[in-house]
């Protein structure tokens, strides 16, 4: 090895010229690579942090947001009760929950034995009584004015598929039956079950009175429907309805003394002797679809 | 020298116990690159490179002080210098890849490989001369104490102040003249007998 001379010059010099400050662009473009590949690490890194931290900061102001709700349910809660009033939520649950053990009780029944009274004067008088067993028929016998009794068997609850009706005898078609106005107040108690639609559905009933002694313990529930004030007492017990009343609603409204248009008594769950849900067809006559 | 960065003298100012600017810090890794890395990636590239002049070596170095710098990130943002302490990472990286390389080459029993290399060309032949020139002052910078390895090339081949230097090496200013000092005549008498300069110079000291 030649020796090196570097003219003025000390250590300092000839280090400096030993180790020029001479990179090339290739050593360079290649060292750049591992810079590259830290910041997009870092950067990469960092979206991922932000990300975490955002859905944090999400659940924590979810929570923050579920505490803050608790905390005036509660508040609200204690200042209803101390109020004494009950709101008309409540109210509206208590009633609706009502209906609805009325309508299940109903739902359970395994027969049904009512009577529809339609007060009027003379002929417009007119009185049914319903005999239902669960998964039999329904039996109405209807006596209006001074025509006699007249009974309708309607197997297993269905009004549209009434088979008989007549003094026993005369066969009719269902259409006929379902659209004849004598036989309306009755169609409407045909089945506990469609009686249970109507108290769900159509009465809009309230739980107002409990009335209690002499053997009776029952509440009231009141609806209203086609001009006619309903009133349905009902057995504290059981949750079955022991009579249903309907008032004309234009003479309560006037402050007139009530006057009953269709009175309704139950008797649930009894036996029902199965001949009386049998027509009897007389000799040579058969129902009429068979 | 540059000062240290306006993110470091902040915390340096305002920042509490050493604990908690720690924790505050380590939470901090997304402004590490921006605010230390990027504005020293040309000085750690031409500091690895003017120490060991192979392109693959200096790749590995520079991997290698990029790992250290991240793993002693913490330590960095707090330290009253950080581009000195980075400088002093890449170095000591520097140093060590010559160490390797010297340690591979004796287990392996190869000779330098451009020492293989045969030519005759007048260029190539100076070339040659030259990088043989270069590996033995490499060899005596490595043969020094690790410190004083480090001060000598951050003072004669980088510039750097002694007080950089100093805090770069956690010492003080005088240990670092000393280091300087006796790295300074141990290179001297090692080099020497390749540079005529030298010769004069080891002449007037004695």
């Amino acid at each position: 090895m030649n020796e090196k001379n570097i003219p003025g010059s000390g250590l300092k010099g000839f280090l400096s010229q030993m180790f020029k400050d001479d990179l090339p662009p290739e050593a360079e473009a290649r060292m750049q690579r591992h810079f590259c590949r830290l910041e997009s690490v870092l950067v990469r890194a960092e979206a991922q942090v932000k990300t975490h931290r955002c859905q944090w900061a999400h659940i924590m102001l979810r929570k923050e947001v579920m505490a803050f709700a608790s905390a005036v349910m509660l508040i609200a809660g204690g200042v209803m009760h101390l109020g004494g009033n009950q709101s008309v939520l409540a109210h509206s649950i208590g009633r609706v929950k009502t209906v609805l053990t009325v309508s299940a009780g109903l739902r359970r029944a395994t027969s049904m034995d009512c009577t529809v009274l339609k007060p009027g004067d003379g002929d417009a008088q007119s009185s049914f009584h319903l005999r239902w067993t669960a998964r039999v028929a329904t039996r109405v016998d209807m006596e209006a004015g001074n025509r006699g009794v007249r009974t309708l068997w309607i197997p297993d609850a269905s009004v549209s598929t009434a088979l008989y009706a007549g003094i026993a005898s005369r066969p009719a078609a269902s259409a006929a039956i379902t659209r004849d106005v004598l036989w309306q107040p009755a169609l409407e108690y045909v089945t506990p079950v469609l009686l249970a639609r109507h108290i769900e559905e159509r009465y809009g009933l309230i739980e107002t009175e409990r009335r209690s002694g002499d053997g009776v313990d029952e509440f009231l529930l009141i609806g209203q429907e086609n001009q006619q004030v309903i009133e349905i007492a009902v057995d504290v017990g059981t949750y079955l309805p022991l009579t249903l009343k309907k008032y004309r609603l234009d003479l309560v409204r006037a402050g007139e003394e009530r006057r009953c248009v269709e009175e309704v008594r139950f008797r649930w769950n009894q036996p029902i002797p199965r001949e009386l849900l049998i027509p009897k067809y007389p000799a040579g006559k058969k129902p009429a679809h068979q | 020298m540059a000062a240290a960065t306006p993110l470091d003298a902040a915390h340096i100012v305002d920042a509490g116990t050493p604990e908690s600017r720690t924790e505050s810090l380590v939470t901090d890794d997304g402004t590490i690159f921006d605010e230390l890395i990027a504005p020293m990636q040309a000085r750690m590239m031409r500091s690895i490179w003017r120490i060991v002049r192979d392109a693959d070596l200096a790749e590995d170095c520079l991997q290698d002080a990029l790992a250290v710098i991240w793993k002693k990130r913490s330590r960095i943002r707090c330290h009253p210098n950080p581009p000195a302490l980075m400088l002093k990472i890449c170095l000591d990286e520097a140093c060590d890849a010559l160490r390797r390389r010297a340690r591979t080459r004796q287990q392996t029993d190869l000779p330098a490989p451009d020492n293989a290399a045969v030519s005759l060309e007048p260029d190539a032949a100076r070339s040659l001369e030259e990088r043989e020139l270069v590996e033995c002052v490499q060899q005596a910078i490595r043969k020094l104490p690790r410190k004083r390895a480090l001060a000598v090339m951050m003072r004669l081949i980088h510039d750097e102040p002694f007080e950089a230097i100093a805090q770069a090496l956690d010492c003080s200013e005088v240990t670092v003249r000393i280091h300087i000092s006796k790295g300074r005549a141990q290179l001297r008498k090692w080099l020497s007998p390749l540079c005529q300069s030298l010769r004069q110079e080891e002449d007037e000291d004695e």
